[in-house]
């Protein structure tokens, strides 16, 4: 085995510069096995986990709806922004989702208001022009908006007296690299 | 070898004095910080250590509204429907509330690393975002186009020699922030 040139055995004896070059083999030897350990770890609680955080929930309540076609009312560009936007990661204060991704969306209601918290729905999109939630307090709708992507939105949603079921129903273009947010969290 | 032995001995002796004899040199270098400053500081008479003099400032924030300039306040009702759109451009930039202009951007770029990313010193755009809003029955419903912010409220201090602070500003600066919105709210009249 020689040791090709550029390989940092540079100023070395040959014998030396083998020896290195040895044991750098075996360290990368040892390091790609470490990775397919890490890979079977990592990869077996994935198949059990949910491929979706609407799955997650105990009460899940899918009250989704996707439309594969934009609105009518929709100019179908994409803003300038939305194309290096990236829609943030669902927060852990959550207490309701919708989520789209290419080709599918999910919802899910995961816990009840707590009394006197306001909450506000942040919703964001990128990979499509817009996107469109509905929000039901107790099945009765409270609010809805329509934004355009590649901002973070935060519209008040409502102050609860305690115990409500809140549901958030999203409508956006599905294709390739879309992806869709709104939530329900306390007011910043 | 025994001689060697009792080398070695003696070596590790002195090694072990040169240790013990690093903090008696710091302790008496604090009692030169005490002595000069002429203040009593429980924590370097404790640890005898001489604080690196140098600048810092402590933040605390809470959420703030701010809204956009050029962007009405909307009202409706009482009770029924409203839907409100902002599809012009506005702007909102930060505002010192309490303090020096000049500790704007300072503050900002301690409070984007350890208080929210999303701040900055202005908010601009143009994108559309239309919110329908039902409004309570016999209440008027209020909208207004906001960045959801936060208010910094900092303190810049000195650490001094003999690890006491002494402060030189403070105030209280509103920074807008990435997230944008319809904030609403009902009132009876």
């Amino acid at each position: 085995m020689d040791a090709r040139p550029g390989a940092g055995a540079g100023g070395l004896t040959p014998g030396l510069r083998r020896g290195r070059v040895r044991a750098l083999s075996t360290i990368l030897g040892l390091a790609a096995a470490g990775t397919l350990l890490v890979a079977c770890s990592v990869g077996s609680p994935q198949a059990a986990t949910p491929t979706h955080p609407g799955d997650a929930a105990t009460p899940a309540t899918s009250v989704a709806s996707r439309q594969a076609t934009p609105a009518p009312e929709d100019d179908g560009s994409a803003s300038a922004a939305g194309e290096e936007f990236t829609v943030s990661e669902r927060r852990q204060d959550a207490i309701a989702v919708a989520q789209g991704s290419e080709h599918r969306v999910d919802a899910a209601t995961l816990t009840p208001a707590e009394a006197g918290v306001t909450y506000v729905v942040h919703a964001a999109c990128a990979g499509h022009g817009w996107m469109r939630y509905r929000l039901t307090v107790d099945d009765l709708e409270v609010s809805a908006s329509r934004l355009r992507c590649g901002r973070d939105v935060v519209n008040t949603a409502f102050t609860a007296e305690g115990g409500e079921r809140v549901q958030l129903h999203l409508e956006a273009p599905a294709g390739e690299g879309a992806g869709s947010l709104a939530e329900v969290v306390p007011a910043p | 070898m025994s001689i060697h032995r009792g080398a070695m001995g003696v070596l590790a002796a002195l090694s072990l004095s040169a240790t013990l004899l690093a903090p008696a040199t710091a302790s008496s270098e604090t009692d030169a910080c005490m002595a000069g400053s002429g203040t009593s500081h429980p924590d370097s008479a404790a640890t005898g250590v001489c604080c690196v003099t140098q600048t810092n400032y402590s933040l605390a924030s809470k959420g703030v509204r701010m809204p956009f300039s050029g962007v009405p306040t909307f009202k409706n009702g009482p009770g029924g429907k409203m839907v409100v759109a902002r599809s012009y451009s506005g702007s909102v930039s930060a505002q010192v509330v309490a303090g020096a202009e000049a500790e704007v951007g300072a503050v900002l770029a301690r409070a984007t690393a350890s208080l929210s990313t999303s701040l900055a010193s202005a908010n601009s755009t143009a994108s559309t975002n239309t919110y329908e809003r039902h409004i309570s029955r016999d209440k008027y419903g209020n909208a207004r186009y906001v960045s959801w912010g936060q208010e910094v409220s900092y303190r810049k201090f000195r650490i001094n020699r003999d690890c006491t602070r002494t402060t030189l500003a403070s105030g209280r600066i509103q920074y807008p922030s990435d997230s944008e919105g319809w904030y609403y709210w009902e009132t009876g009249s």
